[in-house]
């Protein structure tokens, strides 16, 4: 059971270093090649008020579950 | 060597020196006191204690001449082929020799001992083995006990082991819902991007949450399982072993 646990945690560390090399690889890259937030807010939620308004609306649903159960 | 070897010995070296015109050709002729020595102890056969010798010059005899003497004929005169000091002193010891009888000595002196040892061992490790046989014990129930403990043990170790269990819970919900927000988010984001550059950067930084989403997941699952296993097996198992269990030695 243990030997098994040990064996995971060694396959999920790796795994795990791989995925942020890869990530931060990419990141980099993109981010040299001129990548851009803003243009990636607008292009896919309309701008930042858009993101603004949808958090607000998450931030009130979520408000409302909460209290509705409390 | 017997006292009264010792003064027949001496009392034969004495007539020697009385009988020789000059003492130090006797000495001479001798040798050394370690030659002397070792040419009597190697021809020196005890005397028997009521057979003692009257005459000094017969009392060391070599082993060869006891064996080939007729033990049977107590009428007849034996041989009287003794080894006196006299042909102990014909045939003088060299150094060489008596070097080589003194090992063979010091062999003989240290064989019987190592025996010895070798005996005190060999009982020492049976009495080792002896003291370290396996004691068979059987395990009896108490039958009642283990009832009622078993109940118990359902009843409060149950809710416990769930508590323990939610103690990962967190690590586990916050780790896999990581990942699939990230998941969802890259993929809603990727569908409608056209440049390469964007793409890159969003699937970058999703693949780097994703990395630390599993390690909290897998944490997560890890404590669970641990907290639950130990304390099942050290708390609740231990103690009814302890409780429920009778031991008892079997011969």
């Amino acid at each position: 059971m243990s030997r098994t646990m040990s064996i995971i945690w060694k396959v999920v560390i790796i795994l795990a270093i791989v995925l942020l090399v890869l990530g931060i690889a990419a990141s980099a890259v993109g981010y040299l090649t001129g990548a851009s937030v803003d243009r990636m807010a607008e292009v896919r939620f309309g701008g930042w008020d858009s993101i603004e308004t949808f958090l607000t609306m998450l931030r009130d649903s979520l408000a409302q579950l909460f209290n509705s159960y409390f | 060597m017997s006292l009264k070897d010792r003064e027949a010995v001496v009392a034969q070296y004495a007539q020697m020196f009385e009988d020789a015109n000059d003492d130090e050709e006797v000495i001479a002729q001798l040798g050394t006191p370690v030659q002397v020595a070792i040419s009597l102890a190697d021809s020196y056969i005890p005397s028997p204690m009521d057979d003692l010798p009257k005459d000094p010059g017969e009392v060391i005899q070599t082993e060869e001449e006891i064996e080939e003497a007729p033990q049977d004929t107590p009428g007849e005169d034996a041989p009287e082929e003794v080894l006196s000091i006299e042909d102990a002193l014909s045939n003088p010891v060299t150094t060489e020799q008596a070097q080589n009888e003194v090992s063979e000595l010091s062999t003989q002196d240290q064989e019987p001992v190592f025996k010895n040892t070798e005996t005190v061992f060999a009982f020492e490790e049976t009495d080792e083995e002896s003291e370290t046989l396996p004691v068979l014990s059987k395990r009896q129930y108490k039958s009642v006990l283990t009832t009622i403990y078993t109940i118990f043990a359902i009843i409060i170790g149950l809710p416990i082991t769930i508590v323990l269990i939610c103690i990962g819970i967190p690590f586990i919900v916050s780790g896999g819902a990581a990942v699939a927000f990230i998941s969802w988010l890259f993929v809603f984001v990727v569908s409608g991007l056209s440049m390469v550059s964007d793409i890159l950067l969003c699937a970058g930084v999703a693949l780097a949450i994703c990395a630390i989403g599993l390690v909290i997941f897998w944490f997560g699952l890890w404590l669970s399982i641990r907290l639950a296993k130990a304390f099942i097996s050290g708390c609740v198992l231990r103690l009814g072993r302890k409780i429920c269990v009778k031991k008892e030695a079997v011969e």
